[in-house]
């Protein structure tokens, strides 16, 4: 059973994927939540999820940071970077750091496909 | 020229016309007697030529010699002395005595009475050219030796400024060459004299008259001359001698009559040649000046250039200030205690005793924007002081380009740094409107979805969170409307008197949902009047509160105090967050500032905030501080006028949602 990780320091924003994961109901469940970098790490070592869902403007350390640090521990593990303005520059920085897809935080619905895609290939 | 005028008076024109003749009668049989002398000559000048050769090519291993730089004390001894080099040593920058570098080169090879060090103080400006600007220079000819300065800056690499170059300088190699022996590798001639000119100084030999052959090659930043002279040997025959003869002892009369002539026309050429090397160095200045736009580096050039040819012990360069007087952009050599004589206009014939200092003005379209400063060894001639003044002219042209540049700089510095802001704000402005239109579309598109799956409290939830998302949106939206009126100063607003007190609370009850986990705190007393918009006064609260929070901890406190007098009515917003540092204290109002530092980088927020407030504040008639709180934390003070200043009370208007109360 597939399990996300959601970061993002917006709580309207967080319970919004959480909610659209679980009444999506196509097998997916939210491993945990995070406000910010820090927590996402540790969090992340905690429940080993199948897929981390990243916001990329986040206080302190962003998500393209977070996304370095997890990729330098586990260079298999898939993220998705989740951003209200993701250009192209971003995309190409995050393309190289390993971050399977980037996706513009307006299609949040596509998020379900999105993770058994991406859990698929773990 | 009028004491020569004089003594040719017509006996002695017609004396010298009859010498004359005698001369030109001998000179003509020498001529018909001495037709093989010709060929001799004709064997002299392609003798002549061939030392030409020669001292081409002994410059040339010179240079070759000298290319070693300040490795040349590395150069094996038997290289250096066949190239005319005749000491080598290392001078320190502390001004102590150079230390020769080659025991056995230094040790009998410079003439009595002349030494390394000697010869070091007196060619210390071409030590000094050479140091700023890398390259090997000799200084003026001293009893036939010229010494070469080479700067060395350690790593064999010049720096590539002047004042890179100065900074970086660990010490000079000099070398001394003796000109005679220089003479000497030219080969054997039977000349019976040479002269050598180096940079218009005679060096070795006397001056040589016509006819001669002449060699010039620049070495080393000044003009080499070698000069062979040419005669013809007088034939033998007893008749030309006999004429000869004649014309000798007639000769001769002339030349006795004209050497007191010579004298005084030897002199003027001397002062001739003199202002003519001076008008040159003034010249040389013009494309020197307009080679570089940094003072730093052409101010140092012209004093040397200066000094040299006017043999200043004092230069300096003062331009005028901000406050109107005058600064000091340069100086060499030691002011006087007693300050400067001004020498008045062009064209003035005063003259300047030697050692007194004296101001030439730098003017630019008729105003005076600086002063030049110089003391001089020698007394100074009024042509002197003209030829200083044209100096001053272009040194004023120079420094007000380099003005002009330097204000062009700043003002493409701030547009780049502006530019900069604006990409950045961007990026952020469409993050912070999307946001909250993501969460409103989302919750909103839930509630259709899940309508009959939802409790009563989840949908209640759901359509609080779209209510102060929407509000978010709504303030943001105000805020970047303003921030485009605000170049227009089009913000609409209209000053009544307003019960602050009331407007406030409400304001601050309003927003309190939308800080997140604040704890808000009101010190509100009751009853303060003052003049404010209302609208305004709802964005400025809305502004400094929203800051507050997403700039401190979850629960931290956020206070909102407020109180009044006479004068005026003060509002502060305070909150336990990092702080503002002093330095930044007065940028925060700056348009698309966020701020430096971790903290803001990624904090949400477009920097526009702050400066809509600080323009509402300002035409409320009120003014906004930033202050530190101790231990930690920024408190905002807003102060707006208790009354209109023009003394008429103006009507109350108070909120809509509060009752109007009457005077």
């Amino acid at each position: 059973m597939p399990r996300a990780l959601i970061v993002d320091d917006e709580e309207d924003i967080r319970m919004l994927i959480r909610l659209t994961i679980e009444i999506a109901n196509e097998g997916l469940a939210v491993a945990g939540e995070a406000a910010n970098g820090e927590e996402a790490i540790d969090r992340w070592r905690e429940e080993q999820p199948e897929v981390v869902v990243l916001d990329y403007r986040m206080p302190g350390m962003t998500g393209l940071e977070v996304a370095e640090r997890i990729l330098a521990e586990d260079p298999e593990q898939p993220i998705i970077l989740f951003s209200a303005y993701v250009d192209a520059e971003t995309s190409a920085a995050a393309r190289r750091l390993g971050i399977r897809e980037c996706m513009p935080k307006a299609d949040y619905d596509q998020l379900p496909d999105a993770l058994w895609r991406h859990s698929a290939s773990a | 020229m009028a004491p020569l005028r004089q003594r040719l008076s017509s006996t002695r024109v017609a004396l010298l016309g009859a010498l004359g003749v005698a001369t030109l009668a001998a000179a003509l049989s020498i001529l018909v007697a001495g037709s093989e002398d010709r060929q001799a000559e004709r064997d002299q000048r392609r003798a002549a030529a061939s030392s030409g050769v020669a001292f081409d090519s002994a410059l040339a291993e010179l240079d070759r010699t000298v290319e070693a730089g300040p490795r040349l004390a590395d150069v094996p001894e038997p290289e250096l002395v066949s190239s005319g080099i005749v000491a080598v040593g290392r001078v320190p920058l502390d001004g102590s005595d150079p230390d020769p570098q080659s025991a056995s080169l230094a040790r009998g090879q410079l003439p009595a009475g002349l030494s390394l060090a000697t010869l070091v103080e007196r060619s210390r400006s071409a030590l000094e050219l050479a140091r700023d600007t890398g390259q090997p220079l000799s200084g003026a000819p001293v009893s036939g030796h010229v010494l070469v300065a080479t700067p060395d800056y350690g790593n064999g690499q010049a720096p590539r400024t002047t004042l890179g170059r100065r900074a970086g300088l660990q010490s000079w190699v000099v070398y001394v060459i003796a000109t005679p022996r220089l003479l000497t590798k030219i080969g054997e001639t039977d000349f019976a004299q040479v002269s050598l000119v180096i940079g218009g100084r005679e060096v070795t030999g006397s001056p040589v008259n016509e006819p001669a052959v002449e060699h010039a090659e620049t070495f080393l930043g000044q003009t080499w001359v070698l000069r062979l002279p040419v005669h013809g040997e007088p034939g033998p025959g007893a008749a030309a001698w006999a004429v000869a003869l004649m014309g000798a002892i007639g000769a001769a009369a002339t030349v006795a009559i004209g050497i007191r002539d010579g004298r005084m026309l030897a002199e003027t050429v001397a002062a001739t040649s003199a202002l003519e090397r001076e008008t040159r160095a003034v010249a040389e200045l013009g494309p020197l000046l307009q080679q570089k736009l940094d003072l730093g580096e052409v101010l140092p050039a012209v004093a040397v250039r200066l000094s040299d040819e006017f043999d200043l012990e004092h230069f300096g360069v003062e331009l005028v200030g901000e406050d109107g007087g005058f600064v000091d952009a340069f100086a060499m050599g030691r002011r006087s205690p007693e300050g400067s004589v001004d020498v008045g206009q062009a064209g003035s014939r005063e003259t300047v005793r030697a050692g007194v200092e004296f101001a030439v003005p730098l003017l630019r379209a008729g105003r005076i924007i600086g002063r030049l400063r110089m003391t001089s060894r020698q007394p100074l001639s009024a042509t002197q002081l003209d030829t200083l003044r044209a100096a001053a002219d272009l040194i004023a042209v120079a420094t007000y380009n380099v003005e002009l540049y330097e204000r062009e700089q700043a003002n493409v510095q701030r547009l780049t740094e502006l530019d900069r802001l604006k990409d950045g704000f961007l990026g952020t402005i469409s993050h912070e409107l999307r946001t909250p239109i993501t969460a409103i579309g989302g919750f909103v598109q839930l509630l259709r979805r899940q309508w009959v799956r939802l409790s009563d409290s989840e949908r209640l939830e759901f359509l609080e969170r779209v209510q102060r998302n929407t509000t978010s949106l709504g303030f943001l939206v105000d805020d970047l409307l303003d921030f485009a009126r605000l170049d227009r100063h089009a913000l609409g607003i209209t000053p009544t008197s307003l019960d602050i007190s009331d407007a406030v609370s409400a304001i601050v009850e309003q927003l309190t949902p939308l800080l997140g986990d604040h704890r808000v705190t009101l010190d509100v007393k009751r009853g303060v009047h003052g003049l404010a918009d209302n609208r305004a006064l709802e964005r400025v609260v809305a502004n400094l509160l929203t800051n507050a929070a997403k700039f401190s901890p979850v629960q931290s406190e956020i206070c909102v105090s407020l109180e009044g007098d006479a004068q005026w009515v003060t509002m502060a917003v305070s909150d336990e967050g990092p702080g503002i540092s002093p330095a930044e204290r007065g940028r925060v109002f700056q348009r698309f500032y966020r701020g430096d530092g971790d903290a803001a980088r990624s904090t949400r927020g477009a920097g526009i905030g702050l400066s809509v407030v600080h323009e509402l504040v300002t035409q409320m008639g009120g003014s906004i501080d930033v202050e530190g709180r101790e231990p930690h934390g920024t408190r905002m003070v807003v102060r707006l006028q208790a009354q209109p200043r023009t003394g008429v009370r103006l009507p109350e208007q108070g909120p809509s949602r509060v009752e109007t109360r009457s005077t």
